[in-house]
């Protein structure tokens, strides 16, 4: 048969397309392939691979702490120097924050790039829980662990992806981190109050999709790096419009998107008080605007971007299905 | 002279008339031609490109020795079908993002162009893509293959890819206990 005879660089391409479950098994087919999962350069490791049946239900706290036990494992050993050949250049880990095991992750993290085994990390947290399920005090907790892990354990940490990472409804979240190299931060879908960025000195680049709050919940303090901000939601009729201004008055961003996914416009009219935030845009994009709306808005934002060579503009043309 | 004159200029005339060609001959392993539309081979082929650009393209047939026909005529149609192809809505509305680049899953002509191929011609095509330096291709023979590996045990690959188990059962103890983690539930 000759699949046995592909050369490994095609090998590596086709398993570089299934879950890490199935690479282990196809590791172990043929002596010829047992080395393969140590030359991937791009690896993902997903807490969702371990939660399997009958501990697949995500809101028992067994089942988490057992999945996040093989996770640590399924780390260790796909980071070993035994049998590891190559640097890892982007490595995803997708785990569930919990009080004893942020520490574990945290490990690991800060391990494999001070050994120079991996060259980039996305960490992907999330809590896919009902909010009304988990009590104020883990709420607390949980909170405290987010800041921890990004403040002091993974200080090395690049790239970090939260996802439904909130502290609750009626919480705030700071994040103080000046020691974090994290250049890049991407919430998507956030539930809390209000969401501070209050010191990450390396942050250059900003994506914040979906949030529940009648307002974008989130504020800028020293982000002296910031140049890439991404705003997308597809707002509910109860969600309001917010001043951009207020969000980047302290910041000079160059490439700014706005993505309103074919919903209501969240976005304040403006005029003057944008002038300082945009005096160095030189990229806008302005994308999901629903055909019916007008575009006269957009001319506002031209005219305080006196630097702007790319302007973008994207109308969203949606079926309406009539009953 | 004056017939020798008239040879080199005809010579002169077909040699431009090549180089306007907007088609470049391939042969494979075994000696067949194919033609494919020189615009599209240097789009979707790098290794192609670079002959077209540095002139190495042979106007008798540029030989590919390490492709067989049926392999070759594959990736024919493949450009043939990719230059007639019109890019979904889905891919032309996630180019709006300045950062993430957007993830493409194979199309649905794609789709069908590797379903109906027997796993040797597979097989084949997938290295005959890498060989040429065709990344979409690549992307989307990989794609299938790797979906015919998902979910399956060790023993289930081995069926459908036709692969002799060359370890003891020692052997595939010892791995299994060293990766409880990946084998807990077999």
């Amino acid at each position: 048969m000759i699949i046995i005879k592909l050369m490994d660089d095609v090998l590596l391409s086709i398993l570089g397309k299934v879950n890490l479950m199935t690479l282990m098994r196809v590791s172990v087919v043929s002596k010829r392939w047992r080395h393969l999962p140590w030359l991937l350069t791009q690896l993902s490791i997903d807490v969702k691979d371990f939660l399997r049946e009958p501990y697949a239900d995500p809101t028992v706290d067994y089942n988490i702490e057992k999945a996040m036990l093989s996770l640590r494992d399924a780390a260790m050993s796909m980071l070993a120097s035994k049998y590891r050949k190559c640097i890892i250049s982007r490595l995803c880990i997708s785990f569930f924050l919990t009080n004893s095991n942020s520490s574990v992750v945290g490990h690991l993290v800060t391990d494999a790039i001070v050994n120079g085994e991996v060259k980039d990390i996305e960490l992907t947290s999330g809590v896919e829980r009902i909010p009304f399920d988990v009590s104020d005090e883990e709420m607390t907790k949980h909170e405290n662990d987010m800041h921890n892990l990004i403040g002091n354990t993974c200080t090395q940490l690049r790239y970090l992806y939260l996802f439904q990472c909130d502290t609750g409804l009626d919480k705030s979240f700071r994040i103080d981190a000046p020691n974090s190299k994290i250049s890049k931060l991407e919430f998507f879908s956030f539930h809390s109050k209000q969401v501070e960025i209050a010191c990450l000195p390396k942050l250059e680049v900003l994506i914040s999709g979906h949030w529940s709050s009648p307002y974008l919940p989130l504020t800028l303090g020293n982000v002296p790096c910031l140049k890439v901000v991404e705003i997308y939601c597809s707002a509910e009729s109860y969600q309001g419009p917010f001043q951009l201004s207020k969000l980047l008055c302290r910041t000079r961003i160059n490439k700014l998107t706005l993505d309103f996914l074919g919903q209501k416009v969240w976005l304040q009219p403006e005029k003057y008080q944008l002038r300082s935030a945009f005096s160095n845009l030189t990229g806008l994009s302005v994308a999901g605007i629903f055909v019916g709306f007008g575009l006269l808005w957009i001319i506002a934002l031209l005219k305080v971007a006196s630097s702007l060579e790319i302007l973008h503009i994207e109308v969203l043309m949606l079926h309406l299905y009539v009953l | 002279m004056e017939v020798d004159k008239g040879k080199g200029e005809a010579e002169e005339t077909r040699k431009v008339a090549e180089a306007d060609r907007d088609t470049v001959t391939l042969k494979s392993s075994d000696g067949k031609l194919f033609e494919v539309s020189k615009e599209a081979a240097a789009r979707l082929s790098t290794v192609l490109a670079g002959m077209i650009a540095g002139g190495s393209i042979d106007d008798n047939g540029t030989d590919l020795k390490q492709i067989g026909s049926e392999a070759l005529e594959n990736v024919v149609d493949y450009c043939n079908k990719h230059a007639n192809s019109i890019p979904s809505a889905a891919l032309i509305s996630s180019s709006i993002s300045f950062n993430t680049a957007p993830f493409k899953e194979p199309e649905e002509w794609e789709r069908k162009f590797v379903d109906r191929l027997s796993h040797d011609a597979l097989f084949d095509l997938v290295e005959a893509a890498n060989f040429l330096g065709m990344e979409r291709l690549l992307d989307v023979t990989c794609h299938k293959i790797s979906e015919m590996m998902k979910g399956k045990s060790p023993d289930q690959i081995r069926e459908v890819f036709n692969i002799k188990n060359d370890y003891t059962k020692e052997e595939l103890e010892e791995i299994r206990q060293e990766l409880a983690w990946a084998f807990y539930d077999d």
